[in-house]
């Protein structure tokens, strides 16, 4: 495989940029580029309904970019508009700088862009909310961003909703669900909800440095710092340990991912869940009486919440 | 060869015939968080460098 000339694509005589560890092939410029745009094309038509118009999560970060980048050049081809959808935080030293990015971008692609802050409708920016609370950070951010980006949708009228989560990022989930146990986690979401705008996810089976390279190649990267409180997290070391069996084992992750995936499809149907429960301190469906928001948030009651009728009403 | 690291510092490796991953491992960086360039062209890790020529490493970042 390793060659002290130029390494060239095996599908043509270009020059190679990547190499597919698993295909044991390199792909020029050209050739990824085509390879992540065919597979969002891929993914997009295994999507049944899609509405006239969806929503991208769109954080400013690589794959959010990425993912924004390949909608618009493929867009005459798919059966929808979309717009970006993003959520800012508060995290200082990090998010000024994607939101920037992210603005920049949706100017650039001619995309319609959305912002909503936690600070608008939370009243606290994370760092604050992460500063009084021995939750994990991550924890946090993940439960909140999510209501955050519900009430943008529901704002602009969305109800099908496309993130970036690459094929890292699912592997990664997986490794997580069966290092904590957590069974319900690997079912969540699964089935239709009337309340909760449905997910996407075209970057499913695309790996994060696909993704970074299309990025790039596309001239719409940007070498933005990490979100600090990653590397503190149990994501960060699954991470590590997958990259390092990924060496050894190419096609690992790949198969994590879809292993889960196949899971969820297959037991989905059967596995009981607890209904949802209206939250007695938001009034939105949870899992509980207090909802996952509500706890983080520490609101007791609905007639005790200063930000109930903001947050519905916003 | 000079490799220049995601925090911009540099260090300067023999290349022995080593391709750019192997260089990586030794240096404790694993070629599936980064992304590698020669001048301006981003190459695979696979290749093997000559002795004069300048690596810059790009860092994959999670939470994007």
């Amino acid at each position: 495989m390793a060659d002290n000339k130029k390494i060239l694509c095996s599908q043509c005589n270009n020059p190679a940029v990547f190499l597919d560890r698993e295909k044991k092939t390199h792909l020029c410029k050209d050739h990824l580029i085509q390879s992540v745009e065919e597979e969002v094309m891929r993914y997009l038509n295994t999507i049944s309904d899609l509405p006239e118009t969806i929503g991208i999560a769109f954080s400013g970060g690589k794959d959010s970019t990425a993912l924004l980048t390949v909608f618009s050049r493929i867009k005459a081809d798919i059966p929808c508009r979309f717009i970006a959808l993003t959520v800012d935080e508060g995290i200082e030293g990090y998010r000024q700088d994607t939101i920037r990015a992210a603005e920049d971008t949706c100017s650039k692609l001619g995309v319609k862009h959305h912002i909503i802050s936690f600070s608008d409708i939370f009243g606290s920016s994370l760092d604050t909310l992460v500063s009084e609370s021995d939750r994990n950070a991550c924890t946090i951010c993940g439960i909140l961003r999510r209501r955050a980006l519900e009430i943008l949708a529901r704002e602009q009228g969305i109800r099908v909703i496309a993130t970036g989560h690459n094929q890292d990022d699912h592997a990664q989930t997986a490794l997580m669900n069966a290092i904590t146990g957590d069974v319900k986690k690997v079912f969540a979401g699964y089935g239709p909800s009337t309340w909760y705008a449905r997910r996407i996810k075209p970057f499913a089976r695309v790996s994060e440095r696909e993704v970074t390279l299309y990025a790039m190649l596309t001239g719409f990267f940007r070498d933005l710092p990490e979100c600090p409180y990653a590397i503190t997290s149990l994501r960060g070391e699954v991470r590590t340990l997958l990259y390092r069996y990924e060496r050894e084992h190419p096609g690992a992750m790949r198969n994590a991912a879809l292993c889960e995936e196949e899971l969820r499809e297959k037991l989905g149907g059967t596995f009981r869940r607890e209904p949802y429960q209206t939250c007695t301190g938001c009034g939105w469906p949870g899992s509980g009486k207090i909802c996952q928001v509500c706890m983080v948030l520490r609101r007791p009651s609905l007639d005790n919440d200063p930000h109930q009728v903001r947050e519905q009403t916003r | 060869m000079i490799l220049i690291l995601p925090d911009k510092s540099e260090i300067t490796l023999d290349v022995n015939g080593n391709s750019i991953e192997a260089l990586l491992v030794t240096r404790g960086i694993s070629p599936l968080t980064v992304l590698v360039s020669r001048g301006d062209e981003i190459i695979p890790e696979d290749t093997i460098p000559e002795e004069e020529d300048t690596i810059r490493i790009i860092q994959v970042s999670h939470g994007g």
